[in-house]
Parts: structure tokens; C-alpha cells; sequence
């Protein structure tokens, strides 16, 4: 099949015959605009809008609150051990949990991470119109974190939180594409869900069953 | 090679509508949902964006494949393309053999559906499983997906209560928390052996190799990451010019499918990192047929939302599995005749009432009563029709329109006929249908001409 290329794109070519030389401009790009923002604050919404995915969105003064928060939400949903991103922030956050098991992930097989319980994330982006996160994972390792374990929890600054879908808002994805990163980057908004049977809402589908955010004002 | 389409079901599936129950519930649900999710959003605006967008794209495709396969090479990918179905799925063997895998994993695709993929890695004796639990349900059922987005709507709870018992040897349950958890907890397992995982593309961005999937249960995210090997499997109609383009999609498309702002995970694959073999198989499979006709090359803008089969009266009352293939509903019935034959399928651009409602849903404003129109003009020309009973009844009345005195004979004749009673309540044949349950006045004793005549 040396030649299936040549003929895939020989067959496209001679498709758009009708259209060579006449040049359709590329569109501008849209800015999507902030009508879906309605609550007072962006933290407000962030917070509605998560909750209303199922998910629990906090928010604490700083790095040890963030941990004494997320310790007991952890031990809420009987979690004992933690498997944590290669990224500063959710390694400093866990870094302070006790009474658990906490593992960096990286340095694991990714397939022995099903045996954690909950993953801590950071992320780089939050969208207060859709309550999602936006999660950059570079390695193997990291990149299962988001679906291994039952619980899901994620860390990020009040500085990330965006009102909407923005060019700012998604700069960490283009950031990461642009500079050639490997992996994957990740919006996740809530815990994963089916609805597959008569439309009926399950949650803990393949990933989480819980999820939580924890904003953090002064990391 | 296996196909992916039933011309036979076709047939059977319009000429005896038998749509679930369940079927017509859940559509309706799935609109309104899709409905209340828009009102949020400046949606004109948006799908008007999206639609320019991919026109860009789809007259630019031959260059922007290209930029795609370099920034996907250049992140460490492997582009392979596939000019037929049977290349795709050589490809795909060929991966499963290079790489020793006897259990491949797969998220949603329907490119997979085309092809047969399932059935080709069985017969290769490699074991397949589906992870969507909608399509792990199907497979189990061994059936095909009813639907683009929920492919076991057709099926109630009871009847997955029953095919998990059956096929799984569960005790029989209906509550849907239990049987996504039976699924789960298999799953999970396969996850972990599987040594390749595939999925399909929403979105390829040609700017930087970038490839985005969307889904909401994490079986994406699950076959992409746990394998050493992922395969994405998609069509050439896929690309978008710009990272920067992508927003206005992720908008759109979950509002359109599931009628929510945005689906739990939508994922950005960025280029393979370390310890990570990726491949992207680019299928034509006469995709460039709808590509080469300017008519139908609009029907190549589609994101695969099923919008247009949810408002759908004729896959409502009908069911996805009559339109034998992948693709059910207004899309399907424009596009299978392309990618299939019109001699297989030229019968589905019929299947429809060209009621416009599916244009209006449709996210990216494909103007498919049009399409439907026009393959239709396609399939008379190349004989794909059925020569059925309306075909030969026009042929009848075409021929008597053509001379006067005909037409006035036929009419007197016609006219006596039915003159006996107040009512007419039976028709032969299959025009029985019409008088099963109502009954039609009898035409006046003369014509208007004849009453004007004598009023003189």
C-alpha cells in the first residue's frame, strides 16, 4: 500500500477540481461570546455549574486549607490511598495530606495505578460557563489518572478561572500544542456518566464516580 | 470483504416500520434536551461559524490533510492511509500483528461500523471488545448501533436486563446503576490486557497534528491511555483548519448529541509520548464521491451529533437498523448511497418526508432535504429504485397526462367506478392502507367542466 497516500490524496484533488482557483477565505476565528455567564462571579458559576454535573467545586485560602479540605472529602468517600500528576501544585497540595497513602505517579506502570483510589490533579484552566477543568498529562503514567480511579480530585488557582471558552482560557492547550507537547490535554467537567440505557443518567461510568475542584486563592 | 451495510434491512425495515417503543420516548427527550442546551448560547451565530468553518476545511482538504499528516509525524505519530474499507482494515490487522495483539479495546467510532471492524479482527482471531456501553451492549446483543450517538436507544432496560443475563450469565436485572457497574467491572479488566486500543476522531486539527475526541463515560480516555498502542481510525472529512477553530465545535456538538454545554471529557491528543506507539489510519472509502459531486459535498460537513435523526419522523417511526448501515436517519440516507453504491442502497434517499426539520437541527446547517432531493435525481438516473407500486402508478398517470383525450377518458372511467354509495371505504390492494381507517367522498357524478357547460 506505498501508493495509498498518493492515491487518497490524488482522489481529493481531483474531487476539488471545480474549486481550484477560486479562494475561499478562511474564516475569522469566532470568539465565543460570555452570554452564559449569569452569576454574580465567576466562582459563583464555577461552583453552580460543577454541582450541577455532579461534582463538588471548594474553595480555600491556601495550600494547607486545600489539603485539610481535600483530606476530608477524601476520607468522606472512605478513600485510602492517592496517586498524584507530575505537575507542582497537586504534588505540594498532597505533599501535606496525611493519614494516607500518596504516591507520585510517575515512576509507576500506569496499569498498577488501578489499585489507587483517588488521583490528584492539577489544572492549568477552569471554565466557569461549563464547570470544567482544563488538565495538561505529558507521561503514560499521567495520562490514566483521570479514569483509573473512583475519585478524582483537582486542584487549581483562582487565577486559572476563565468565564468562558476564551483563546486565554484554552492557552495552556494551545501553549502545549504549539511547543510540540506529547500526551494529552484534557477538559473534564464532572465525573464520567452514561446515559445510555433509556437515557437514564448513570454516574461512574468507565472513570470517576466523584469528582471535586478545589480553588485555591492565594497557591 | 464484509461490509458494514444490510441492503436487505432496508427493504424489510421501511416497508414494515417496526421502531422500538422505548425508541420514540428517548428521541423526544434527546430534543428537547438539545433544545433547552441551545438557548443558553448564541447558536445561529455559532452554527453559522461552524458551517463556514468546515466549508473551508472540505475545499481545502487535499492541503490541510497533508499539514495534518506532517505536525501529527512531527509529534511522533504514524499516518497510514486508506484509499478503500479493505485498506483501513489491512492496516488495522497489520498493527495488531507488528504489535502481538490478541485483545483490542475500542472507544465510539462509526468509521469502525462502516468498515466492519469487529467482525474482521474476529476473523483475524483477535478479540474486540466495544467500551461505550451503549455499543458494548449491541455487541453483546450482536446487533449493529441503532444510533449515531446512543446505539442501543432501541433497546428498553428490560431488554438489557435480559441480554446481560443471557450473554454474561448475570442474574437479571433492569436497573441501569447495576448494569453499567456488570459493565465496568469487565471492562476493566479488558482495559488492562488489551494491548491495542482504537478509537475515533471528532476533530483533527491540520495547524498541529492535534486530535480531539469527545465522549462522556471515559472508555476514550481509558483505550487511548492504558495500551502501549492507540489506532485512530477516521475519515478524511474530519480535519479543521485551527487549533483556534475548535471551540465553536465543542459548543456545538454536545448540545446537538446530548444536549449538554459540554461532554464530561473532551480530549486533546497532542502526539505520542514516551513508551506510547500512536497511529492515525485516514479513510477515504469513497468519501471523495460526495467530495467530487459539489451537490452532496455538504453532506461531508457533518459532526456525526444524530440531531437530525432525533427530530427525524422517519427514523422515529422506522428505527436505525432499516437503513442498513452505519449511518441511519437524513444523513445516512444521503450519504450510505455514496459510500456503498447507489445499486445497494439507492432505495434511502426515499425514506424521507422531506419535512426540513432535519436542516434546521443541524448544527452545521447541512442543507439536507436538498442532498435527499438530489440523490434521489441520482438513483432514478442509475436505476437504483425499486420500480415499486408509486413508480408505476406515475408512470400510468404521466402517460395519460400527456394526451388530453386519455386524461377525459381515464376521468369518466375513474368517475364510474367509484360512483355506487355516498363514501368509498375499501381500496384494493395496498391501497388498502389509505381507507384501513378512513374513508374517502365520492367523486361528483361530473366534472367541473361538464357543470360549468351546462350552467352556460
Amino acid at each position: 500500500m506505498s501508493d495509498a497516500r498518493a492515491r487518497v490524496l490524488s482522489s481529493v484533488s481531483q474531487a476539488l477540481a471545480d474549486v481550484r482557483g477560486r479562494t475561499r477565505e478562511l474564516p475569522p476565528v469566532t470568539v465565543i461570546p460570555a452570554s452564559a455567564v449569569h452569576a454574580p462571579d465567576l466562582v459563583s458559576q464555577f461552583s453552580a455549574e460543577l454541582k450541577a454535573l455532579s461534582g463538588d467545586a471548594l474553595v480555600v485560602r491556601d495550600r494547607a486549607e486545600c489539603a485539610e479540605a481535600l483530606a476530608s472529602y477524601l476520607r468522606g468517600r472512605g478513600v485510602r490511598s492517592v496517586a498524584v500528576q507530575s505537575r507542582p501544585l497537586a504534588q505540594g497540595v498532597a505533599a501535606l495530606l496525611e493519614g494516607f497513602e500518596v504516591a507520585s505517579a510517575v515512576g509507576h506502570d500506569p496499569k498498577e495505578l488501578e489499585r489507587f483510589d483517588c488521583a490528584v490533579l492539577e489544572a492549568q484552566s477552569l471554565l466557569a460557563d461549563t464547570g470544567s477543568a482544563i488538565v495538561v498529562l505529558d507521561n503514560t503514567a499521567d495520562r490514566v489518572l483521570p479514569y483509573l480511579p473512583r475519585t478524582c480530585a483537582i486542584v487549581a488557582t483562582s487565577a486559572s478561572l476563565h468565564a468562558v471558552m476564551s483563546a486565554q482560557a484554552l492557552a495552556c492547550i494551545w501553549d502545549a500544542a504549539n511547543a510540540g507537547a506529547r500526551g494529552e490535554a484534557l477538559i473534564v467537567a464532572g465525573p464520567s456518566r452514561s446515559a445510555d440505557i433509556e437515557k437514564t443518567l448513570v454516574l461512574g461510568a468507565h472513570g470517576p464516580q466523584a469528582l471535586a475542584v478545589f480553588i485555591i486563592e492565594n497557591a | 470483504m464484509r461490509s458494514g451495510f444490510d441492503s436487505g434491512s432496508v427493504s424489510r425495515g421501511f416497508r414494515k416500520p417496526a421502531a422500538a417503543p422505548v425508541l420514540t420516548t428517548t428521541l423526544q427527550r434527546s430534543v428537547e434536551s438539545a433544545h433547552a442546551a441551545r438557548e443558553q448560547i448564541e447558536w445561529e451565530m455559532l452554527r453559522s461559524a461552524a458551517h463556514d468553518i468546515k466549508a473551508y476545511a472540505i475545499e481545502n482538504l487535499d492541503r490541510l490533510l497533508v499539514e495534518f499528516e506532517t505536525q501529527f509525524t512531527a509529534r511522533g505519530g504514524t499516518v497510514l492511509w486508506a484509499p478503500t474499507a479493505s485498506d483501513g482494515i489491512a492496516h488495522l490487522l497489520d498493527i495488531c500483528r507488528r504489535h502481538g495483539a490478541t485483545a483490542v479495546v475500542k472507544g465510539k467510532s462509526m468509521v469502525s461500523e462502516e468498515l466492519a471492524v469487529n467482525e474482521h479482527l474476529a476473523a483475524a482471531g483477535i478479540d474486540a471488545v466495544e467500551t461505550d456501553l451503549g455499543e458494548y451492549i449491541v455487541q453483546l446483543a450482536g446487533q449493529r448501533p441503532s444510533h449515531i450517538v446512543g446505539p442501543a436507544l432501541h433497546l428498553s432496560r428490560q431488554d438489557v436486563g435480559r441480554i446481560f443475563a443471557e450473554k454474561l450469565g448475570t442474574a437479571y436485572t433492569e436497573d441501569p446503576e447495576a448494569l453499567m457497574s456488570e459493565a465496568r467491572t469487565r471492562l476493566r479488566t479488558r482495559y488492562l490486557q488489551a494491548q491495542v486500543g482504537m478509537t475515533g476522531v471528532n476533530f483533527a486539527v491540520a495547524e498541529t497534528g492535534t486530535i480531539a475526541v469527545i465522549e462522556n463515560e471515559g472508555n476514550g480516555g481509558l483505550s487511548s491511555s492504558v495500551p502501549p498502542v492507540h489506532v485512530f481510525l477516521m475519515g478524511i472529512e474530519k480535519i479543521i483548519p485551527r487549533l483556534a477553530d475548535l471551540p465553536v465545535f465543542l459548543q456545538i456538538l454536545a448540545r446537538s448529541a446530548t444536549g449538554q454545554k459540554i461532554e464530561v471529557y473532551t480530549h486533546h491528543f497532542l502526539g505520542a509520548e514516551a513508551g506510547k506507539t500512536v497511529y492515525c489510519i485516514i479513510v477515504d472509502a469513497n468519501r471523495t464521491k460526495l467530495l467530487a459531486d459539489p451537490k452532496t459535498r455538504q453532506s461531508l460537513y457533518c459532526i456525526r451529533c444524530g440531531a437530525c435523526l432525533n427530530i427525524c419522523p422517519v427514523y422515529r417511526r422506522a428505527g436505525g437498523f432499516a437503513y442498513g448501515g452505519a449511518y441511519a436517519g437524513p444523513i445516512g440516507a444521503v450519504i450510505t448511497p455514496r459510500l456503498v453504491g447507489l445499486e445497494q442502497a439507492g432505495e434511502l434517499p426515499f425514506v424521507s418526508t422531506l419535512c426540513g426539520a432535519c436542516q434546521d437541527e443541524c448544527p452545521v446547517k447541512i442543507d439536507l432535504p436538498h442532498q435527499l432531493v438530489y440523490m434521489r435525481h441520482k438513483s432514478v438516473e442509475q436505476g437504483g429504485t425499486s420500480g415499486g407500486i408509486a413508480d408505476r402508478g406515475i408512470g400510468i398517470w404521466a402517460r395519460g397526462m400527456r394526451d388530453l383525450a386519455s386524461y377525459r377518458r381515464a376521468v369518466v372511467w375513474l368517475r364510474r367506478a367509484a360512483a355506487v354509495g355516498r363514501r368509498i371505504g375499501w381500496y384494493p390492494g395496498v391501497l388498502g392502507a389509505w381507507t384501513k381507517s378512513r374513508t374517502l367522498p365520492r367523486p361528483p357524478s361530473e366534472s367541473f367542466k361538464e357543470w360549468w357547460e351546462r350552467r352556460r
